[in-house]
């Protein structure tokens, strides 16, 4: 009688299944170094068994499978860990290069802004040394450079963000489209019956690669393809489709960086602000975060330093004796008032806008996006989305905004938008205007004059001009004391009579507006007597009077930028503040990350690892249940030879 | 739990990157003696080191200021003493000559004494800075701000602007003073009126300069003398510009004359019709003053008359004189005062320098020992994670399979 199945188709078996153990340990040991390589292992069964005389006898073993060791919930959240580390690592890279340029003194601009107005202290004490004013000049034109530097410095960090991700896009491409190929052949290995393991870790791979340029959610199909998604649901392969990435000039802003997902159509849809995640979305969140806010702020000191110095500067007068001008490219220079208002790829209208700024301590820091919708303007604060007004037509003056909305040309059609940034390009076109130290206007314009035959002992004082036309004061103002009727005879031109009581008025400001020139302001103290005469006159020969620098000087103590309570340093030391914690912010969240993914990393590879000990011990397992199944078939035969030796013997 | 083979290796890798990196930064702390190098590291003490470095260079700069001043003010200090000195070698050689012994000659060499004062000061009131800026002429400071006419006038070129400077957050110092303020603000007179004896007189009555009391009513007053015979008394009668009769009464030799808040004596002999002018006080410059009394002198004084008229001058020019002294200390007590702020003003900035650099050493310097048993301890921990690397890599299961 036949027990059960041949003894040597057992062995047989047995060595079979040792065989494919080997093989795959063997395979596991090749790939321990192979990146997304998942373990593999064997699984047998029993083979079936034999039903005789009433019992079950077994026939062996069989190979069930061979299984990579994978779970797709790890691999997931591996995919979102990769996304998110290497955006917030990528990012801070890149905002590292500001942290540098800002708060560094050789590149900073600080020390220049100190420097300069030190040169304006020294010309203060000594306003009529060549010396000195060449030294103010030279200062001046080295901030101003210092502007220049910084904004070209922010400019090359953009076009650094465009060739990343360029660079990045292209990346993505090749990615996606080898997606695209593996899913082709998944599907048809998948379709003979069994999962093609090698495949999937390869896919795996390319998708974990994908992960570290964008952030990625999947979904596997139930022939086996794999559909990758970026942003909020964009397909990017779909079976055995890819769609591209393209670069684009931001439709919204056409300064930036945009994305364009272009399907296998040809169509394209911008995806910009989906983008998220991995090393394209920290290139497209430094731009437009970080990159955007400081360039916004050192714009916003370049304006308030202009506006602040061009404004004193002009109510002082030079060494010929004439009213200074611009000391600063002007601060509605024609290039600026263009560049302030960005209209948007996709309008339809032919507008061009001009944006007036009117004054700096409104400013607010943000962006503002103009709509029209055929019938009203609407301006809102990108920041917080407030809308800041309704309005039929243009002009339009926004006096808690600090700047006006002008129509230079054409007009916007329905579903037009601007993005208005009240401070762009002012430090890249910051430039010192004046050609020479005599058209430094350190002096006043103007000066009071006691009568030397006065009898009473009243003073004149703080002689000062504003809103000046230009133009030196013609005639001096005469100031004639009339007892009898409690004031001033003002001789003309202005003429007309200024109260002045003694008592009450002595040292407190008077005013005069003078047709031609401007208004003066000045005090006059103690007491006149009947007859005594002042004079204001232009300052004609006051090569030492410091005055008009004395009032530049002191723009460095005072509120000029955020709303009137920052000084220009201290406008400079916030934006680096702000830099500054944001990329220490940025380097926390990035070592956060780095130590998620490592964790994702190492449950992952707690699963799908392989370790060369274990491996070692299968090898010695597979090895021995080889020599065992072997020696079954040896005991089989030397059975069947116990068997021929008793039927010869 | 499985370690996979190439995660071991990896981490371990990791480990000892990110030791080194720590050792890195430490020997840079320590190198630079600076607790960061870029204002992320520690934001807020970057940006209060740098308000810091801002406040020390902007008080700096107003040590800078203070000094500029200093320079300035002492050299007009040193421009008053001279005219101080001047104008008490002046009022000597006045005294001298309010002296009925002298003779003609010694007046004549008196005046020439005077004249030379005058242009001695010139001399001071044209005074430049080291920079060769005019002290005294206002803003105008390339203009040399007084000169002699041609008529012997004095003429004042520069105008009346003050240089001012900040010294310290706030604080504002005059740096110059004008020609104008320093030698032409002296009350003519006796600070409120003036007296003269009109060149017509023919007696020998010599007009004291008088005194004012609070009730001085301001005004142009006349004092007429009239004799209607030899042998009558002198009666005087003051009238007003209005040609009102203020007063009147006999005349006697040196007794007081009172009116409206005014008191002036007449001594000598005064003739039938004599006026003298009772003016309210405006300004003279220190130059007329010295030259009216050289010109008052060199006019001579042998007859009754002349001789009163000189003294009438002279006793003004006194009065004037010790107002134009007055003056002058009284500005040299300004510029005292100046100086004095200025040296307050510069310890306090010296003061506020000092607490701030510290403050500034606390916020940014490294702490050098701290520093160092830091690098003691990461450089410990970098040999550790090494080792114990090359220990665990040489253990493998395969070691034995031979």
């Amino acid at each position: 009688m036949a027990i059960g199945a041949n003894l040597s188709d057992l062995g047989l078996s047995g060595l079979r299944a040792a065989q494919i153990g080997l093989a795959t340990t063997s395979h596991n040991i090749a790939n321990a170094g192979t990146a997304g390589y998942s373990r593999q292992r064997v699984e047998l069964a029993t083979a079936t068994p034999i039903l005789e005389g009433g019992s079950y006898f077994g026939t062996g073993t069989r190979l069930v499978d061979v299984r990579r060791s994978y779970d797709q919930l790890l691999t997931r959240e591996l995919l979102t860990d990769t996304a998110a580390a290497a955006q917030d690592r990528v990012q801070h890279g890149l905002a590292s290069q500001l942290d540098a340029l800002f708060s560094d003194s050789a590149t900073g601009l600080a020390p220049m802004l100190q420097g300069y107005f030190d040169a304006l202290e020294d010309a203060a004490a000594d306003p009529s040394s060549g010396t000195a004013r060449q030294v103010l000049l030279d200062q001046a034109d080295q901030l101003a450079t210092r502007f220049r530097t910084l904004d070209s410095r922010l400019q090359q960090a953009r076009a650094d963000v465009e060739g990343n991700a360029r660079t990045s896009v292209d990346r993505i491409n090749a990615l996606a489209s080898g997606i695209a190929q593996l899913n082709l052949g998944i599907v048809q290995a998948q379709g003979m019956g069994a999962a093609p393991n090698d495949l999937l870790d390869q896919r795996d791979e390319l998708v974990r690669q994908l992960a570290e340029q964008v952030a990625v959610t999947t979904q596997v199909q139930d022939d086996g393809a794999l559909n990758v998604f970026i942003g909020s649901g964009q397909t990017l392969v779909m079976g055995a489709k890819a769609s591209r990435l393209a670069v684009v000039r931001s439709d919204a802003d056409p300064a930036a960086t945009g994305l364009v997902l272009l399907g296998s159509g040809g169509g394209g849809v911008e995806v910009t602000d989906q983008i998220r995640g991995g090393a394209l979305g920290a290139q497209i969140g430094f731009e437009r975060g970080l990159l955007a806010d400081a360039e916004r702020q050192l714009g916003q000191i370049a304006l308030g330093l202009t506006d602040a110095m061009n404004a004193q500067h002009r109510l002082g007068m030079d060494q010929n004796g004439k009213i200074g001008g611009d000391l600063f490219t002007a601060l509605n220079d024609p290039a600026l008032v263009a560049q302030r208002a960005q209209g948007h790829g996709s309008n339809t209208g032919e507008a061009r806008l001009e944006v007036t700024v009117d004054s700096l301590t409104a400013f607010r820091d943000s962006d503002y996006v103009l709509t029209y919708d055929g019938t009203d303007y609407r301006l809102v604060q990108a920041s917080d989305s407030r809308v800041v007004g309704m309005f039929a037509d243009l002009p339009q003056t926004f006096a808690d905004e600090g700047f006006s909305i002008d129509l230079a040309q054409g007009a916007m059609a329905a579903g037009d938008s601007f993005t208005i940034r009240p401070a762009a390009g002012a430090a890249g076109a910051m430039r010192m205007v004046l050609s020479d130290t005599a058209s430094l206007a350190l002096a006043s314009p103007v000066r009071g004059t006691v009568s030397a035959d006065n009898l009473g002992d009243a003073r004149i004082g703080s002689v000062s001009a504003t809103g000046l036309s230009g133009l030196s004061l013609a005639d001096p103002v005469t100031l004639t004391y009339d007892a009898a009727s409690g004031g001033f005879l003002v001789g003309s031109p202005p003429g007309g009579t200024l109260p002045y009581d003694p008592a009450a008025d002595s040292g407190s400001s008077l005013t005069l507006s003078v047709t031609g020139f401007g208004d003066l302001a000045f005090s006059i103290s103690r007491t006149p007597a009947d007859g005594d005469t002042f004079t204001i006159e232009a300052n004609r020969g006051g090569t030492g009077d410091n005055a008009n620098a004395l009032s530049l000087s002191a723009l460095q103590d005072s509120g000029i930028l955020r709303q009137g309570t920052a000084t220009l340093a201290q406008g400079y030391e916030r934006a680096v503040s702000l830099i500054a914690s944001r990329i220490s912010g940025l380097a926390l969240a990035a070592d956060a990350q780095e130590a998620l993914l490592q964790r994702a990393q190492a449950s992952r590879e707690a699963l799908s690892g392989v370790n060369l000990d274990e491996e070692a011990a299968a090898l010695l397992q597979y090895q021995q249940a080889y020599e065992a199944s072997a020696r079954v078939i040896a005991v089989s035969n030397e059975l069947f030879q116990t068997l021929l030796g008793a039927l010869r013997g | 739990m499985r370690v996979s083979t190439q995660q071991m290796h990896q981490r371990a890798v990791e480990l000892m990157l990110e030791q080194q990196t720590r050792v890195a930064k430490t020997q840079q702390q320590l190198a630079s003696g600076k607790r960061f190098e870029t204002a992320s590291e520690d934001p807020v003490a970057a940006v209060k080191a740098m308000s810091l470095e801002r406040e020390i260079a902007v008080t700096k700069q107003y040590q800078a200021n203070a000094d500029s001043v200093r320079d300035r003010q002492e050299a007009e200090e040193a421009a008053l003493t001279g005219v101080t000195d001047l104008l008490h070698r002046v009022r000597e050689l006045m005294v001298q000559a309010n002296n009925d012994t002298l003779s003609d000659t010694d007046r004549q060499s008196l005046a020439l004494a005077l004249d030379q004062g005058v242009e001695e000061l010139l001399g001071l009131a044209n005074a430049r800075d080291g920079s060769g800026e005019y002290l005294f002429s206002g803003f105008q400071g390339g203009t040399r701000p007084f000169s002699r006419d041609g008529e012997g006038q004095f003429a004042y070129e520069g105008d009346q602007g003050q240089r001012m400077l900040g010294i310290g957050p706030g604080v504002t110092v005059a740096m110059t003073d004008s020609g104008a303020e320093v030698f032409q603000r002296v009350r003519a007179g006796n600070g409120t009126f003036v007296t003269a004896a009109d060149t017509s007189n023919n007696g020998s009555g010599a007009i004291s300069v008088g005194q004012a009391t609070d009730s001085w009513l301001a005004g142009s007053y006349t004092l007429v003398f009239s004799q209607v015979a030899a042998d009558q008394p002198v009666t005087f009668e003051v009238r007003d510009g209005a040609g009102t009769l203020v007063t009147n009464g006999e005349y006697a030799s040196g007794a007081a004359i009172q009116f409206n808040g005014a008191e002036i004596s007449v001594t000598g002999t005064p003739a039938d019709g004599d006026r003298f002018s009772i003016e309210p006080a405006g300004y003279r410059d220190i130059f007329s003053v010295i030259q009216g009394a050289a010109q008052a002198l060199e006019g001579g004084g042998d007859d009754p008359s002349a001789r009163a008229q000189l003294y009438s001058a002279l006793d003004r020019g006194l009065a004037e004189l010790d107002g134009a002294l007055e003056h002058v200390l009284l500005q040299r007590a300004r510029v005292g005062s100046r100086l004095s702020l200025i040296e307050s003003q510069t310890q306090t900035n010296g003061a506020f320098q000092d607490a701030a650099t510290e403050t500034l050493s606390n916020v940014q310097d490294l702490d050098y020992a701290e520093a160092a048993t830091r690098l003691q301890m990461q450089m410990l921990g970098l040999e550790a994670a090494q080792q114990s690397y090359v220990s665990i890599q040489s253990l493998s299961l395969f070691n034995y399979l031979r």
